[in-house]
C-alpha cells in the first residue's frame, strides 16, 4: 500500500509546538503585584542620559531614575507646597531673593555609609554647578554656596533667583544629594548611584538601556518611606507598546501619551493627568536677519491671529490640551486667564497687519520642527492657517532632537515649532529672553524692556512677584515672541491598587519615593 | 579561510562608510546628554571634550586602532564600554533571529512541499498562505499579535524578554510573539523556492528510477528529491536570515526586546557614533558567518560542489 507523505505535518508540527510553549505557564505572570513587601514595576519612554545627577537634563523620564537613589533638600508636593525632607528648614533671608539658607538634617548617612552633612551637601551643590548640566543656567547668579559649622549651607546670588526652592527640590538637579566618593568617581556617576534616597541601584540586576532595578538602601534615615522590596523601571519606547505592556499586567504604571491615553481608560486603566507643556511656533528672528518680515512686531502679530487655537488644539489634543496663548502654564506666575484673549481668531485683522506692516501679499520662511511632542504635527497645523493668509512656510521636520538642535542653532530658520515645559517665568526667561544662544532664542534676541520687567520680577517679594510677572510675560506677548496654540497634558496611567500617585498643575512630575501599595 | 579573510576588507568598507554617514548627520550627542534647554556654548564645550571636534581621519583612526584589539571604546552617552553593551544585547537578537529563521523554514518547507506535491485546492491553500505571509507588514502583525495573544487573552507578554538563565519556558514565552511576527514574510520566500525547486527535482529522471527500484516514496522524497532540492532552499534560508536581521530593528522597538537592533536605532538618534559602529560590526559579522555556513552547506548537501 502506498504511503502519503506527510506533507502538511513538519509545519503543524513546528506551529503545535510554538504554541504549546505559551501554555508552559498559565496566563501572563504579571512582573509585580502590588502590597506591601512587594515589587513595583514602572515603564519609561527612555533610557537615562546619565545617571549623574549634575549633568541630567529635567524631563520625567531622568527624574524618575535619580528620585529613587538621591534623597532632596526639599520636597515639593502636588499642591507646589515644599516641605522639608534633607533640610529640616529652609528659605531666603532678607529682601531681594539674593541669599538663601538651608538647615541640613542630622544623623542622616548617604547609602555606603558615611556622614551626610552640610559640608556635604555644599560640595554636592557645586558639584552640580559645574557639571556642565544644562541645568546650572536656572540657577543663575547663584555661585556661592558655604557650608556653616552650625549645620546650615548657605546660597549667595549676585542678581535675584525667586526660585530656589523648586531648585533644591526632587524635580531638580541640585537637591540630589550627591555623596563625596560619588563626587569623586565622577565617571562611575553615570552609571552607579551614590545617593541618600530610599533605593540603590542594583547593577547586577540593571541591563543598561532595558530595565534598571533599585533595591532597598539600609542606612535609609527613614525606613517607613522604602515601600518596596525592588523597584523596576523598564524602558518602552513605543507609546502604543507601553499600553499593551501595562495592559497585560507586565507593569503597575507608566508615564504616558495623549494619543492612548482614551485607550487606556476605555481598558480600566486610571488615567492621571494635567497641563504640562505649551505647544506652538517660536518665533526667534525678531531683528530679520533671514526673515526681515519677522523684524516688524505686527507681521509677529498678524501670525498669532492668524490660527484658531481652539480648533488646533481639539484636533490634536482632544480633552487633554487646552487652547492657549501662553507660554507659561497656569500654576506658574506670569499667567494670567486674560491674556488668552488677547490674540482672538481673527485672519482679517491678521491680513490687515500684514498690509500695514508693508506685506500685503504675504511672505514665505522656512520653519524647523522636531517630531516629538507633537510639535512638528502643531507646526503645520498653524503653517495651514498661515497659508490662507499669505504667509508661506516651508517646513524642515525632523526625527532626531539632536538634528532639530543643530538645525536651529545654524540660525538658517527665523522660526521653529516648540513645546516647552511649563516653569517659573524665571527660568523660561534663561532660556527665551536672555541673550545666551540656545535652541529657544538662538538669535540671543533681547530686549530691554522686557529684561527691566523681568528683573524687577525676579527682585520682588512674593506677593509682588507674580504681577510683575504676568506684566513682562504680557509685554513679550504683545510683542509676538511666539506663537503658541495648546497647553498640552502629560499622562500616567496605573493598574488599580496603587496610592502615591500624583499629576496636578502644581506638580506635572510624580515623585516616585511616594508610590505604595493601597487605593 | 579564505572566506574569512575576505570579510576584513568588507568590515573596514562598511564601519568607514557608516562612519562617514553618521559624521555627515546635523545633530551631536551634546543634545542628547545636555537635553534640548542648554546654550550654544554648552554644547560646543561638552562637544571638545568629546572630542567631537576632531577631523573624521583622526576619530575614525582612533577607533579603528581600539576595534582591532576587541575595543570599541565607550558609549558617548552613558560612558558603558560598547563591547559590554553590544555583548549584553546579542544573546537577544540571536535568540529572536536564529528562532525566527527557524520557525521559518519549518513552515516555508512544509508549505512549499505541500505546494509543490498537492495540486488542486491543498496546493492551492499553501500558495495563498505564502502570499499572505509575504504581504503582511511584520510590525502590523506585532501590534496584532499582542493585542491579542497579551492585552486580551494575557497568555504571552506584551513587551521585554527573559534570558534563558532564567528557564527555557519563560524565555521562549517571551520570544513566541516576535517570532511569529518576523518568520511569516520569511517563510513564504523559503515556500516559493522549495516548492520551485522540490518540483523540479521531483520532475527528474532519477525519481522514476528509484521507484521502479522498490524504493519507498517517503524514503525517494526526503532522502534524494529534498537533498537535490536543498541547495536553492539554503539560499533562501540565507537570504531570510539576512533579512530578518533588518526586520528585527523593527520588532525589538515594538516588542521592547534590549537587541541590537533597538540599541542601534537609540544611538543612531543620539548620535552616539561609537555604539553604532560597535553594532555595524556585529550585524556585519553575523551576516559573513551566516553566508560562510550557506557555503559550507552547499558541499555537505551535494559533495560535487564541495569546496577547496
Amino acid at each position: 500500500m502506498r504511503r502519503r507523505f506527510p506533507t502538511g505535518r513538519l509545519s503543524i508540527a513546528v506551529l503545535a509546538g510554538t504554541l504549546a510553549l505559551a501554555g508552559c505557564t498559565s496566563g501572563t505572570s504579571s512582573s509585580s503585584s502590588t502590597g506591601a513587601g512587594h515589587d513595583l514595576t514602572m515603564i519609561l519612554t527612555s533610557q537615562p542620559t546619565s545617571l549623574d545627577p549634575g549633568t541630567m537634563n529635567v524631563d520625567p523620564n531622568n527624574l524618575a531614575y535619580e528620585q529613587l537613589a538621591y534623597d532632596p533638600l526639599i520636597r515639593v508636593g502636588s499642591d507646589g507646597t515644599f516641605t522639608p525632607a534633607l533640610a529640616t528648614s529652609f528659605g531666603y533671608v532678607g529682601s531681594g531673593n539674593t541669599r538663601f539658607q538651608l538647615h541640613i538634617r542630622s544623623g542622616v548617612k548617604f547609602a555606603d555609609g558615611t556622614p551626610l552633612t552640610a559640608q556635604t551637601v555644599a560640595a554636592s551643590i557645586n558639584y552640580a554647578l559645574k557639571a556642565g548640566g544644562s541645568a546650572a543656567a536656572w540657577l543663575g547668579s547663584c555661585a556661592s554656596i558655604t557650608a556653616t559649622a552650625t549645620g546650615d549651607v548657605l546660597v549667595g546670588c549676585t542678581s535675584a533667583n525667586p526660585t530656589l526652592p523648586l531648585l533644591f527640590s526632587q524635580n531638580a538637579p541640585f537637591g540630589f544629594v550627591i555623596s563625596p566618593a560619588g563626587i569623586a568617581q565622577k565617571a562611575s556617576l553615570k552609571t552607579a548611584t551614590f545617593g541618600a534616597g530610599e533605593y540603590v541601584l542594583d547593577q547586577k540586576q540593571t541591563v543598561t538601556g532595558d530595565h534598571y532595578v533599585y533595591t532597598p538602601n539600609p542606612n535609609y534615615w527613614d525606613s517607613k518611606g522604602i515601600h518596596y522590596q525592588k523597584v523596576t523601571l523598564k524602558v518602552v519606547a513605543n507609546p502604543n507598546s507601553v499600553l499593551s505592556s501595562i495592559q497585560a499586567g507586565q507593569a503597575d504604571l507608566a508615564i504616558g501619551d495623549p494619543s492612548t491615553a482614551d485607550a487606556a481608560k476605555s481598558a480600566g486603566l486610571t488615567v492621571y493627568s494635567a497641563p504640562s507643556y505649551t505647544a506652538g511656533v517660536d518665533l526667534f528672528d525678531k531683528a530679520g536677519a533671514v526673515s526681515k518680515p519677522l523684524a516688524d512686531p505686527r507681521v509677529r502679530q498678524a501670525l498669532n491671529y492668524a490660527i484658531d487655537r481652539a480648533a488646533i488644539t481639539k484636533a490634536l489634543f482632544g480633552e487633554y490640551g487646552t487652547p492657549t496663548t501662553q507660554l507659561v502654564t497656569p500654576v506658574y506666575d506670569g499667567y494670567d486667564a486674560s491674556l488668552n484673549n488677547l490674540y482672538g481668531y481673527d485672519p482679517v485683522k491678521a491680513k490687515q497687519l500684514l498690509s500695514d506692516a508693508g506685506y500685503p501679499n504675504g511672505f514665505s520662511m522656512p520653519i524647523e520642527a522636531w517630531q516629538g511632542f507633537n510639535i512638528a504635527q502643531v507646526t503645520q497645523a498653524i503653517m495651514g492657517y498661515w497659508a490662507k493668509i499669505g504667509v508661506k512656510a516651508v517646513l524642515t521636520s525632523d526625527a532626531a532632537p539632536g538634528t532639530w538642535v543643530s538645525n536651529v542653532l545654524s540660525k538658517k530658520f527665523p522660526a521653529a515649532g516648540y513645546g516647552y515645559a511649563g516653569l517659573p517665568v524665571f527660568q523660561t526667561s534663561q532660556n527665551w529672553f536672555r541673550p545666551a544662544a540656545n535652541p529657544f532664542n538662538p538669535f540671543s534676541a533681547t530686549d530691554p524692556r522686557l529684561d527691566q520687567l523681568l528683573d524687577q520680577a525676579a527682585a520682588a517679594a512674593p506677593e509682588a512677584a507674580g504681577a510683575l510677572s504676568v506684566q513682562a510675560m504680557r509685554y513679550a506677548l504683545e510683542q509676538g515672541w511666539w506663537v503658541t496654540t495648546s497647553l498640552v497634558d502629560a499622562a500616567y496611567y496605573t493598574r488599580k491598587g496603587l496610592s502615591g500617585v500624583t499629576v496636578t498643575p502644581k506638580n506635572i512630575f510624580t515623585d516616585v519615593t511616594q508610590i505604595q501599595p493601597g487605593s | 579561510m579564505r572566506r574569512l579573510l575576505v570579510s576584513v576588507p568588507l568590515l573596514f568598507l562598511v564601519t568607514f562608510l557608516t562612519f562617514l554617514l553618521v559624521s555627515l548627520l546635523p545633530g551631536s550627542p551634546s543634545v542628547t546628554i545636555l537635553g534640548p534647554t542648554a546654550s550654544q556654548d554648552q554644547y560646543h564645550q561638552l562637544d571638545l571634550q568629546l572630542g567631537l571636534d576632531q577631523p573624521l581621519w583622526t576619530r575614525y583612526g582612533h577607533w579603528l586602532a581600539g576595534a582591532v584589539r576587541g575595543d570599541f571604546g565607550s558609549s558617548l552617552i552613558t560612558g558603558d564600554p560598547v563591547a559590554r553593551i553590544l555583548d549584553e544585547r546579542l544573546p537577544v537578537t540571536l535568540s529572536l533571529i536564529l528562532g525566527a529563521t527557524v520557525l521559518a523554514t519549518a513552515l516555508g518547507i512544509g508549505l512549499g512541499i505541500l505546494s509543490a506535491l498537492r495540486a488542486g485546492r491543498r496546493g492551492g491553500i499553501a500558495d495563498v498562505l505564502s502570499l499572505v505571509g509575504s504581504a503582511i507588514p511584520n510590525f502590523w502583525l506585532a501590534l496584532v499579535l499582542v493585542a491579542a495573544f497579551s492585552v486580551s487573552w494575557r497568555l504571552l507578554p506584551a513587551t521585554g524578554y527573559t534570558s534563558l538563565a532564567q528557564g527555557l519556558g519563560p524565555w521562549a514565552r517571551s520570544l513566541i510573539l516576535p517570532w511569529i511576527a518576523l518568520a511569516l514574510g520569511g517563510s513564504a520566500l523559503i515556500a516559493k523556492q522549495t516548492r520551485d525547486a522540490f518540483a523540479t527535482a521531483l520532475a527528474m529522471d532519477f525519481v522514476v528510477v528509484l521507484q521502479a527500484n522498490g524504493f519507498s516514496r517517503r524514503s525517494v522524497l526526503y532522502r534524494h528529491v529534498l537533498r537535490n532540492a536543498a541547495i536553492p532552499i539554503s539560499t533562501s534560508i540565507g537570504i531570510v536570515f539576512v533579512g530578518l536581521l533588518s526586520g528585527s530593528v523593527l520588532i525589538e522597538t515594538v516588542f521592547a526586546a534590549p537587541g541590537l537592533g533597538s540599541a542601534t536605532v537609540a544611538a543612531t538618534n543620539q548620535h552616539d557614533l561609537p555604539v553604532i559602529q560597535g553594532a555595524v560590526v556585529y550585524f556585519t559579522l553575523m551576516v559573513v558567518l551566516m553566508n560562510l555556513l550557506v557555503d559550507l552547506s552547499y558541499g555537505w548537501l551535494n559533495p560535487r560542489v564541495r569546496l577547496p
